[in-house]
Formats: C-alpha cells, structure tokens, sequence
C-alpha cells in the first residue's frame, strides 16, 4: 500500500479533484502576454447590458474592449464562439493561500489572566503577506470559482493581523500580492483558557487596546515634536499595528455572522470610532438601521442554510396529493403527522427562506456588499448566489456583489471590479449567461493568463485502492474520564470523495461535518471547533483503521491527548 | 380560535416592533406596594409611564382597555440576580475580571426572557459568574421580549453593578484549578485588598498626568478603571457569599476603602450577621428555601429573608435561576409561613426591595404616578399558590399576554436546527448544572454547539 498519497482538501470532502487545470506554474514559458477573445458576449460592468465583440489583453492588462478589434501579430485567439465574458471575480475575505500554522507548538501560558498579546491571539501586527503559500490548493478551488482577486486574512483568534490582496495564481508570495496590510480582521473568538476567552472578555480587551493605542499615538507624536521631558515611547507592536486603525486610515473587517455579533460590532465601533466591514454575515435583515448609521460594509457568507432535499418535498407533494383522495393511506398519514413537529417544521422553513433573502433585503436597502469565504466555500459561490438570485435578488446586483462592489468596499476599483481599459485582467467566460443553471466556465483569466476549465473523464484513481475503506457508522469511545466518553462518526461515499459527520457526545442525534479532514492510506486526521457559552476549543482527531476496527487519539483543547478506539458498528452510515 | 388569532396578531407585533406605550387597567386591586391596597382602581400608562392612578377613568379614543375585575395588578417583579439575555457569564480566566460587562454580550433573543416575563418578571439583572473574586460588570435589563438590538433590552440609566465573589467558588477555579491566590479564604480578602490599593494607585498615577505634574501618560488599563470607579461610588457591588465570617470580612474591606454600595447576594447565613449588615447599610439578596447545594452551604434557613427584614436590612428574594424566575412570587409568599412577613412586606422582597438595590427603586418597584408603566397583572391573590399571572407589561407595551400566548415564542430560529428539538432539550438538562453562577466555568469535553 502506497502511504504518500495526501489529499488535503477544503471543502468537508475528502475527494479527488476531477477537473484539472491547463496551467500551473510547472508548465514551460509561455510564448505570449497576448490575446485575443473573440466572438464574446461582454458584460463590461454589471450596469450595461452585454455586447457582442472582442477582449484585447496585453501584458496583463486590459488593451481594448469593443465590436471591432484588430489582432496584434503575436496575439494568441481564442475564439469564444458565442460565449459570455464577465470581470473577474473577487473574493473579499477569506484565508485563500495562507499557510496553516500549527498551533500545538505553543507554549502555554503562566498567568492565564494576563497572558503575552501572541498567545491570546492578539496579534494585529501579523501579515498575510508573509503567511502566503503559492502552492496552497486554495488557490486553485478560488480559480475553479471564478474567483481572480482574494482580500486573505490570517487565521487565528481575536485579532488575527493585517489583510493583503492577491491575485489567484503566482508562484510565489510576491507574485501572488496586489497590496499588502490594506485590512485588519478581528472575531469574536476567544483564546483558549486564557485571556480573553469569552465575547465580553474580547469586548473589553478591543475597548482597552484602542484606547491604548490613542494614548500612545499622542505620547508618540508629543515626543516627535519634542521629546525633552517626556518618557520615550515603548514601541509597542501591537498597539503601532492599531494606529491606521485609530487614525481610520484601515478598515477593521470584524467577522460578525450572527444578528448579535453584528449589535456587538457595531457598539464597538460606536464606542472606539474606527471604519468597520462586517465579515462573513449570515443574517442581516434585523440590524438594518444600525448598519446604515456606522456606515459599515457588508460582506454575506456564502455559507447558506442546507438546502431541503428534493425527496422530503415529494414525499410532502405525496401527502397533500393523499388528503384529496381520503381513501386509502390514511392509515399511514395519521401515524407521520404530528403538529409539533410540523410546527417546528414550519418555522425552520420560514427561517431557512429568511436566511436567503438577505441579500435581496441589502439590495433593496442600497446597501452595496460582497461575499466572504470563511465558513463557505468557493464552489459554493455560484450555486448559492443563484438560490439568493431565486430570492428575490437581481442579477444585476448579484453580479456587482461579485465584482465591482467588493473592488470598491476593498478599495482596489481603480484595478479590477469591471472590464475598463488599463485594469488587469481578470475575466470569466462561460458557456451560458453566468447565472443560467447549467452554466460551466469555460475560462478563467487571472491578469491574462488564461486558465482553461476542462471535466476530465473520471478514472479509476489509484488513490482509491490506496484508501482504506471506511465507509460506514463507527462508533467510539474516548479515554477520558468523564460520564459520556461514546460516540458516532458516520462516513459516507460521495461523488468525489467522503463525507465525514460526527454525532455531539452529549446528543448522538446531533451531527457536525468535518471541514478540513486528511486521508492518508488508512490514517484519517480532522479537527474541529466546539463553542460553548462563548469559549471555543479545538478537538483534534487522528484516527488509524485498520478492518472493522481502529484506534487513536484525541486531542480536545489543551487538555491533553486521550487513546481513542472504535469499531463499525455498520457499513451503511444511516442518515442521522 | 380566537384565541390561535390573536396570538398572531400579538406574534405579528411583535416582530414588527408595533407597540403603543398606553394602556388602561379597568377595576382591578391594585398592589402599589409604597401607598397600600387601593381595590376598584384603575391605573393609566401613557407613552410608557403610570399617568393616573383613580377611580372610574375613561380612556380616550384609541388606548388599549384591559378589564382587571377581580384581578390582582402589581408592579413588574425584578429579580436582583438572575443570568438571563447573556452569551457569556464567566470570564473566568483570572481572580480580578473588573474590565468585562455582561452587557456586551447581551442576547435579546434568550427565550429565558419570555418565560420570566411570563412569572410576571419586568426587570432581571443580568449577573457576570462567580469564578472570580472580583467578577465582571453587570446589566440591568428590561424584559422588552421582541426586541433586537441589544440597546433596547438594557435599562438605560440604570447604575453600573459589578459581580464580586467570596468563598469555594472562586477558590475552586483559581486555587485549586490553576495553584494561584486565592486558594483559602484569606486569600480572597487578599485580591480585594491589593485590588483597591492597585487602584489607589492608579488613580493617584492618572491625577498626577492630568494636572501636569508628570508628561508621559500612565498606561491605560480597564481593569483598573472599573476598581476605581467603585472607589469613586459609581459601581453598585453585588457580592455572591454564603458564610457570615466572610460577610462581616468584606464589610471591613469596603470601609478600609471607603466603599458603601454593597448588596449581598444569595447570603445564606445573612441571619446570623443581620444587625451588622443593617449597621452597614449592606443589603441581602437571598433564596427563600434552597441550600445545601456544597458544602459552604450546609447551614441555612428558610427563615433567613424574615430575620433580615426585620432586622432593618433591605432584602429581597432572587432566582438566579431560568425555572425559578418564574414564580417569584411563590418564592416571597414563603416568608409568609417562615416568618410570618406581612401581604406587603413579601411583596417588598420582589419589587421595591430589588430594585433599591439596583439603584432604579426611583424609576420602577411600585405603583405611583411618574413611575414607569411596568405592571403584572394576577388572577388571584400573587402570594397565593393559586396565583396566576395574566399579563406583563413594561413599559406600557405588553410583553406577556395568557390569551395571547403561542406554542412557539422563539424570534431567531435556527435555519439549521434538529428537529424534534426537545432533544437538545433534554440534553440541556441532563447538564444538570446546579449553580447558575458557574456557567463556563466547568471543563467542556462534549462537543455541543
């Protein structure tokens, strides 16, 4: 059995990717920085409607748009046949190319009450300039997407560091950035065990490190002027990364998904002053006029509500269809009704739609916004914009949010958003209008190079001998000293790969997907977080199997690791 | 029917935040608390405050009537500690947390809410845990259930409070959970002290800056901010304790510094201490019947809310509880077979008593004319087992409404929820979490959302 087989992946699948790219940065040089799209519909801006011509790109810029342009000789043609051109799309927060860091290393903290700015995830004189990875697969599923231009932010806590934006393909750090430390991202994410672990301890941690950072502005700019007397300023790197901040100079991205991190936001705002875009919003609608007064921006996850089997609505559709004709399955329609339950129903349903009609909710109060890809994924973007576009919002604003409004919430409209002469060029080209269904995209240019998007046939991957099969419902039990030490994993086979759930120790009908799992031969490894009265925790899994049987180890938090083992219990994972 | 119609409309007006702040009670007892029994009476609320209190007034065009015949009206009940509306209540990561406020973690959408207000409850005061010895700030809030913005759940102009904590609480999660002080109860008087004095300090450092006498400014420091404003009396302290040795301890802490706004919460053995703490002018927080929940709790008495009032300490009776909170007036009838408390009296420990403590007794707690129009109306008598509440209003608008009262109040539903969801329900439960105090506090190992 061959072990170096590694798929990392982003999404919760473990899978094998099924569509390849003609370029990566191992193809030779390329004989041209020319060319020629013609015979394309071009949506320049999501504002005109489209016309039929040609897109010059030179040197990665855009040459000439327009009906009539004539081939340089060293232009490369292609030829569109028809197909539909846009402005690239721009992904205005994620941690597309940055480096996963390993946290275990960490030392642990003396005083937890007063631990070091780094160790408590207070650390906004980071960059992700410097965590930048050009061989990270992220960048390829933002391509996959359309996705041209990334606004990346690190991973971490409360203040995790500066924002840079790239591009999407580069071979290396530099070649990737457009602009470095345009942004600071903050969450309301706690360390762990320590200060400040909970929202209220994070609250008053930004409340007291800004009004720092305003005391050491005036002590730093005092001494500038003249220093006799005064005490010299303690250069402090946190507090200096805070600056732009307090002099509003950079925007504070500030992850707010739920209606109550966005009031909490938004005080904090209030309170201190600083410009603010709120990140990775699920629900907005409740927050309307707050919004509006702080001027914020708005960046919607594409992390939507799951979407309702098509199944549970036919077996509904059977049942109404059942009462007109009251003969028959009676019987069995009285035995699946229960008025609680579909009360509960209802109001989930009512809920669920009211998560997809955010956007429109945005549009209809001129409130311009863009998508961000912490908690969704890239291959989300279209399919979900498209359950919003059935929501009620229009596809004029649905293509701005992916293009000009971002450029412009990210401050870079002055080089990409739109396909004007002398931006770079970033474009998409699909076969049907971008938010037709069965659109696929036939090419994605990233500042001219063109990437082309071809389905390979799916073949017998050799990975899949490799892999252990572990399909199935497992269940497990933990090492550790405490009442409930049991529980499910369930893993089932998917199109391109596995899908991995694991059942709440303390409520085995409550499943969580695992979002970055490994599968190395027989070894597979995740983690994932567990929130609790504002606390969060990273549970780390490394499980080997090995038959019906495998065993491992847990490593919940800092407390430690624990041997893990577990047996399958069915080769069918059930649905819940 | 009718009644599944107007839950709609109250559930629609909710959402759609329609309130009219007037309202007129018709002939009902009124329970005013500070001016006696007034039977037949009507009481008038216009844009949220009490406008009227008499006899046969008509209502103008439009106000909504409600007909309280036979019905027992009384001002909103306030429970002095409870931990409803928050997302956080301990930040228990070190013995002194003075710089976090619960009331930035404020959570509208608690169902908690609904169901206080549905024991006739107007006012709760949102309470930080007891890991610590110095806890962090708390929020007074008003049960303004439909609300989304956190802003208007708090009780504006409320005084700050702030959580402080003595005893096994605090020695649990420091002393024995991390081998720091306090690890004895010397060692809790120890962190008030150097608390204080670290804040003299402070303060004494910020003086000298801002008249000039030294140029480069101190750092700026929250923690200590918040211990001087309690030494300056803009702080109201609400010390969770139980041993009597350990209140008579902080009432010699606060006057070594000056300190005088103290409210003692859930006190247990305030009976034996309750002609010092009358002397100080401390006041007590306490549970009508329940103790025995660890071992500093062992020596109690239901009698406890008796002898403190009648010993000239100010108390009232709390829930600190998500089940309690919904018959308060159960818990304050009590007195009345441990005690033999008078009607008003009982009544004192869960209106006016309350809100004295939390320094809003001027605004709300009884009924009088200018006050603000929190009102809970009972059908039979609210000491009586047979009690049950009616309506709630705050501020004029009402919250809770019997009649009017849907199987599902929830305002923020989960889009991806389990359902049935009684199983996240029951497992809730199954916690069984038996001090309210220490939420966040126990080590989590499941992995629930």
């Amino acid at each position: 059995m061959i072990k170096n087989l590694k798929h990392v992946l982003c999404s919760c699948l473990i899978s094998i990717s099924l569509i390849s790219f003609g370029q990566n940065s191992n193809t030779p040089k390329k004989v041209t920085n020319t060319y020629l799209i013609k015979n394309v519909f071009i949506t320049s801006n999501p504002d005109v409607s489209p016309t039929f011509g040609s897109v010059l790109i030179k040197n990665g810029l855009i040459h000439q748009v327009g009906a009539a342009v004539a081939a340089p000789f060293d232009a490369e043609i292609i030829d569109g046949d028809s197909m539909y051109i846009y402005p690239g799309f721009i992904d205005a927060l994620s941690h597309t190319a940055i480096k996963s860091t390993d946290d275990e290393d960490r030392p642990k903290a003396e005083n937890p009450g007063n631990p070091p700015n780094d160790l408590a995830g207070i650390m906004p004189n980071r960059s992700a300039f410097s965590m930048l990875s050009s061989e990270e697969s992220s960048l390829k599923d933002m391509r996959k997407a359309g996705i041209c231009i990334s606004h990346v932010v690190p991973k971490g806590n409360m203040l995790p560091g500066n924002g840079a934006i790239i591009l999407t393909d580069g071979d290396s750090p530099e070649a990737l950035t457009v602009k470095k430390d345009v942004s600071i991202f903050s969450q309301f994410k706690g360390a762990s065990r320590m200060y400040p672990a909970t929202i209220i301890g994070v609250m008053a941690k930004w409340r007291e490190l800004y009004r720092r950072a305003e005391i050491a502005i005036k002590h730093v700019r005092n001494y500038n002027m003249n220093p006799s007397g005064l005490s010299r300023p303690n250069h402090d790197k946190e507090l200096e990364a805070l600056f732009p901040v307090v002099d509003k100079t950079k925007k504070v991205f500030f992850k707010a998904s739920k209606t109550q991190n966005i009031y909490r936001a938004l005080s904090l705002q209030k309170d201190l002053g600083f410009p603010i875009v709120l990140t990775e919003v699920q629900h907005v609608s409740n927050a309307l006029n707050k919004i509006k007064s702080a001027k914020a921006g708005v960046l919607l996850s594409l992390k939507l509500p799951k979407e309702e089997k098509k199944k549970e609505e036919k077996e509904e559709d059977d049942k109404e269809e059942g009462q007109k004709d009251d003969s028959g399955a009676k019987k069995e329609k009285k035995k699946d009704t229960d008025p609680e339950k579909e009360a509960l129903e209802k109001r989930k349903k009512e809920s669920v739609k009211s998560y997809l009609e955010q956007a429109s909710i945005l549009e209809k109060n001129n409130i311009p916004f863009g998508f961000s890809f912490i908690d969704g994924k890239a291959k989300d973007l279209l399919p979900n914009v498209r359950r919003m576009i059935e929501a009620g919002l229009s596809e004029k604003a649905a293509l701005k949010a992916m293009t000009i409004y971002p450029a412009k919430i990210l401050g870079i409209d002055n080089i990409c958003g739109s396909l004007d002469k002398g931006k770079i060029a970033n474009l998409v080209m699909s076969d049907k209008p971008i938010f037709d269904e069965k659109t696929k995209l036939k090419y994605v240019f990233v500042e001219g190079n063109p990437f082309k998007m071809e389905e390979k046939k799916k073949k017998a991957s050799a990975s899949d001998e490799d892999a252990a099969d572990i399909v199935g419902k497992w269940s497990y039990e933990m090492d550790i000293p405490m009442p409930d030490n049991t529980g499910i994993i369930l893993i089932s086979k998917t199109e391109d790969g596995h899908l991995i759930k694991i059942a709440s120790v303390d409520d085995l009908t409550d499943f969580e997907e695992i979002e970055d799992a490994e599968l190395d031969g027989d070894n597979l490894s995740f983690s994932f977080d567990v929130d609790n009265d504002g606390m969060t925790m990273n549970i780390g899994m490394d499980l080997n199997f090995s038959g019906e049987s495998f065993e491992g180890t847990i490593t919940p938090g800092a407390f430690g690791t624990f041997n893990i083992t577990g047996n399958r219990t069915s080769k069918t994972p059930e649905k819940r | 029917m009718k009644n599944k119609y107007s839950a709609i409309i109250f559930f629609l007006m909710l959402a759609l935040g329609l309130h009219s702040q007037d309202v007129l009670i018709k002939n009902g007892t009124l329970l005013t608390i500070t001016d006696g029994v007034k039977e037949n009476t009507d009481l008038l609320i216009r844009n949220g405050k009490i406008d009227q209190i008499a006899k046969g007034l008509k209502a103008s065009a439009g106000i909504e009537v409600i007909d309280a015949q036979g019905m027992f009206v009384m001002p909103g009940i306030i429970d002095a500690h409870s931990h409803l509306g928050i997302d956080a209540v301990n930040e228990a990561t070190d013995p002194n947390t003075a710089m976090v406020w619960v009331g930035d973690a404020l959570n509208p959408y608690d169902v908690g809410i609904y169901r206080a207000l549905a024991g006739g409850v107007t006012i709760s005061h949102a309470m930080h845990g007891s890991a610590n010895a110095v806890g962090g700030q708390c929020e007074t809030i008003k049960h303004r259930w439909g609300v989304h913005d956190p802003d208007e759940l708090r009780m504006e102009g409320a005084p700050r409070t702030i959580k402080f904590a003595l005893g096994e609480n605090p020695m649990r999660v420091h002393g024995e959970g991390r081998r720091i002080t306090p690890r004895t109860r010397m060692g809790v008087e120890q962190v008030f002290r150097k608390s204080f004095a670290d804040a003299q300090v402070y303060m004494e450092n910020w003086n000298q800056f801002n008249s000039g006498k030294i140029k480069s400014p101190p750092q700026y420091d929250l923690k200590m901010e918040t211990m001087a404003d309690i030494l300056k009396g803009e702080i109201l302290i609400h010390c969770h304790s139980y041993r009597a040795d350990e209140l008579l301890m902080l009432l010699n802490v606060l006057s070594d510094y000056g300190v005088k706004n103290i409210t003692f919460q859930h006190v247990n053995e305030g009976f034996k201490v309750a002609p010092e703490l009358a002397e100080f002018g401390a006041h007590a927080s306490v549970f009508s019947d329940w103790w025995a929940y660890k071992f500093e709790v062992y020596y109690s008495t239901a009698y406890n809310a008796a002898i403190l009032t009648k010993n000239g300490v100010v108390t009232s009776i709390n829930s600190d509880s998500r089940e309690l909170i919904r018959h308060l007036y159960h818990e304050a009838a009590k007195t009345q077979k441990y005690g033999d408390l008078s009607d008003n009296e009982a009544l004192r420990l869960i209106t006016i008593n309350p809100a004295i403590q939390l320094g809003i007794d001027k605004r709300v707690g009884s009924l009088e004319k200018g006050k603000e129009g929190d009102v809970a109306i009972f059908k039979n008598h609210p000491l009586s087992i047979y009690a049950v509440p009616q309506k709630t209003i705050v501020d004029g608008v009402v919250r809770f409404d019997i009649d009017a009262d849907p199987d599902d109040i929830r305002i923020d539903v989960d889009p991806n929820e389990t359902i049935p969801a009684y199983i996240e329900t029951q497992s809730q439960n199954a916690k069984g979490c038996s001090d309210g105090c220490m939420q966040g506090v126990h080590e989590i190992l499941g992995h629930k959302h």
